[in-house]
């Protein structure tokens, strides 16, 4: 029955072993008010030595659980083979870490075996992304560029690209995360830009 | 005139509350309204489901940890609020001593005559609540005596035989043997808790003789020997139930663990009432948590209802709570609260097979 509460410290501060220092710290402070010997929860309930025996049972396992090392021995010693929850819990540690990804190669232009003379627009610079093993996302949390801009740059959209100062400034920080040569990405890419440019331009004010 | 003015703004925040239906401020007014507005309230009919396999009512008994702390008015918008679920529900004035459910319900007071009160008293009032599937049973006279009272158990006995969906018991706050059993056989049983250490003492000694009783009375043989060991323990060394399961495991293990079983299948309700703070709401979970370290009964919080000016008004206006102020915070807790115990409606064949 519960009352044997006391085998296990976990059990004892209603927390799962899967508890972070934080949960622990809170169940703690939480229990150690409620069954305050001069609080209502007790009265009447724990005679005064149990009260006592009680909150220094809490203590010890507080103090237990919230120091790595005696945790660690102590979880050995109640889960030799390792607690089902706890194993969730390294689970979810092991998601929360960064994903490991392929070194991305050298000079990823020679890896796409692409002729010298091919400009660097949108098209490449998907390929390009693609054998470096980088998504959109990716880069968009390293350089802070908006998904939308990058998808407009590699779609070569020119209509929704920021003005071309910015622009220049994004194909540079692309260039860098890509492995790009920054000076043609910029000159390649910006001509194209500026030959729509004066097409848009041509058509929408003519003469 | 400071004080005129709170009360103009105090009785404004009430009429706000108030939602649908708004009555005039007149007493007289208030009183002419009581047959009438009952009826305003939607119906709540199939927002909820309800098992129609279940045989015979679902009964939730009331139980106070001590005078004054609630029970009625929870007992009496509990009922309110299920009836209006579309459920036929009878609720009975158990309350030993002083029955006044009908005050929270807008039910007309009884007046016995003083020639009547040289009579036999004779059987117990039934009378439905106007505009609800709601009925409520009280004994014949106000005073009904003490808690062995035979009207007292009349009421209870007359209820519980009444057709219905469900039954909602007040029971007052005593710890008398039908007061007890009739908790243990409810559906949900529950504890209504004030929360300061008065109020919790008086509920951990409600519990504790429910507890006792449910182990150790009837004759089959673990409660025999439960008992027996009790009756020799003069050091009170078996003061805690898992005390009690050892020393019976060390002569009859299968009487041991019968009585482990009763234990665990013992799960009161607390619901706590009248709260002014956080910390009052909490200790609802203290009081669930420190019974399971101690004994080892499961009981479960039912919720913390907190102190609203709301149900001092609706009492003065003798009508429901949850009629007459059915947009304060109160009124929707109860709510909530009445949602759960239905939950366990539903979920009763599991709740069976644990008690077998």
């Amino acid at each position: 029955m519960s009352m044997d509460l006391g085998t296990s410290y976990y059990a004892l501060l209603e927390i799962d072993p899967g508890a972070n220092e934080d949960d622990i710290r809170r169940a703690y402070k939480r229990l150690v008010k409620l069954f305050d010997a001069e609080g209502p929860v007790v009265y009447g309930l724990y005679p005064d030595e149990e009260v006592e025996t009680l909150s220094r049972a809490l203590r010890e396992a507080y103090e237990t659980l919230i120091d790595a090392d005696k945790r660690r021995r102590y979880d050995l010693g109640l889960f030799p083979e390792g607690h089902p929850s706890l194993r969730r819990a390294d689970q979810r540690e092991a998601a929360s870490q960064p994903r490991r990804r392929p070194e991305p190669p050298a000079d990823p232009l020679a890896a796409l075996d692409l002729p010298e003379t091919t400009p660097l627009r949108g098209a490449v610079l998907l390929r390009v992304r693609e054998v470096c093993h980088l998504s959109l996302q990716d880069i968009a949390e390293r350089t802070k560029i908006s998904m939308f801009t990058l998808r407009c740059i590699e779609g070569e959209h020119y209509a929704d690209l920021p003005a071309r100062v910015y622009l220049r400034g994004f194909l540079r920080q692309i260039a860098d995360m890509l492995r790009l040569d920054a000076d043609r990405l910029v000159r390649d890419y910006l001509a194209a830009y500026d030959d729509w440019q004066r097409t848009f331009e041509s058509k929408s004010w003519p003469g | 005139m400071g004080q005129d003015r709170r009360h103009d703004e105090d009785e404004k925040r009430m009429t706000a509350l108030r939602g649908p239906t708004t009555v005039d401020d007149s007493i007289e007014d208030a009183e002419d309204a009581l047959d009438e507005s009952a009826v305003d309230l939607p119906s709540l009919a199939g927002q909820i489901p309800w098992s129609d396999e279940r045989e015979g009512p679902f009964v939730v008994a009331l139980v106070g940890g001590k005078g004054g702390v609630g029970t009625s008015l929870v007992a009496a918008n509990v009922a309110v609020f299920l009836s209006r679920l579309g459920r036929e529900v009878v609720v009975a004035d158990g309350a030993a001593g002083g029955a006044n459910l009908h005050t929270y319900l807008g039910v007309e007071p009884l007046l016995p005559s003083p020639a009547s009160l040289l009579r036999a008293p004779g059987p117990p009032r039934l009378d439905r609540v106007p505009g609800m599937s709601l009925r409520l049973c009280r004994p014949p006279r106000p005073i009904g005596g003490g808690p062995d009272a035979p009207a007292r158990r009349e009421v209870l006995e007359t209820t519980l035989g009444v057709d219905a969906d469900v039954v909602v018991l007040d029971l007052g706050a005593q710890a008398d043997p039908l007061t007890l059993d009739t908790f243990l056989a409810a559906d949900a049983g529950v504890m209504v808790v004030m929360p300061e250490p008065a109020g919790v003492e008086r509920t951990y000694a409600f519990l504790r003789e429910a507890l006792v009783r449910r182990l150790v009375s009837g004759d089959d043989r673990p409660a025999r020997e439960a008992r027996a060991l009790l009756e020799a323990d003069e050091g009170d060394e078996l003061g805690t139930p898992s005390r009690l399961v050892a020393a019976l495991a060390a002569v009859d293990p299968d009487a041991a663990d019968a009585i482990r079983a009763r234990v665990l299948a013992f799960t009161p309700h607390v619901l706590l009432n009248k709260c002014r703070s956080r910390a009052d709401t909490e200790l609802v979970d203290g009081i669930v948590s420190a019974l399971r370290r101690r004994w080892g009964v499961s009981a479960e919080p039912l919720g913390a209802l907190e102190y609203d000016d709301a149900a001092w008004h609706s009492a003065r206006r003798r009508r429901p709570l949850l009629i007459e102020y059915p947009g304060s915070a109160l009124a929707e807790r109860i709510e909530r609260m009445a949602r759960r115990l239905l939950a366990l409606a539903v979920r009763q064949p599991v709740r069976d097979e644990r008690r077998g």
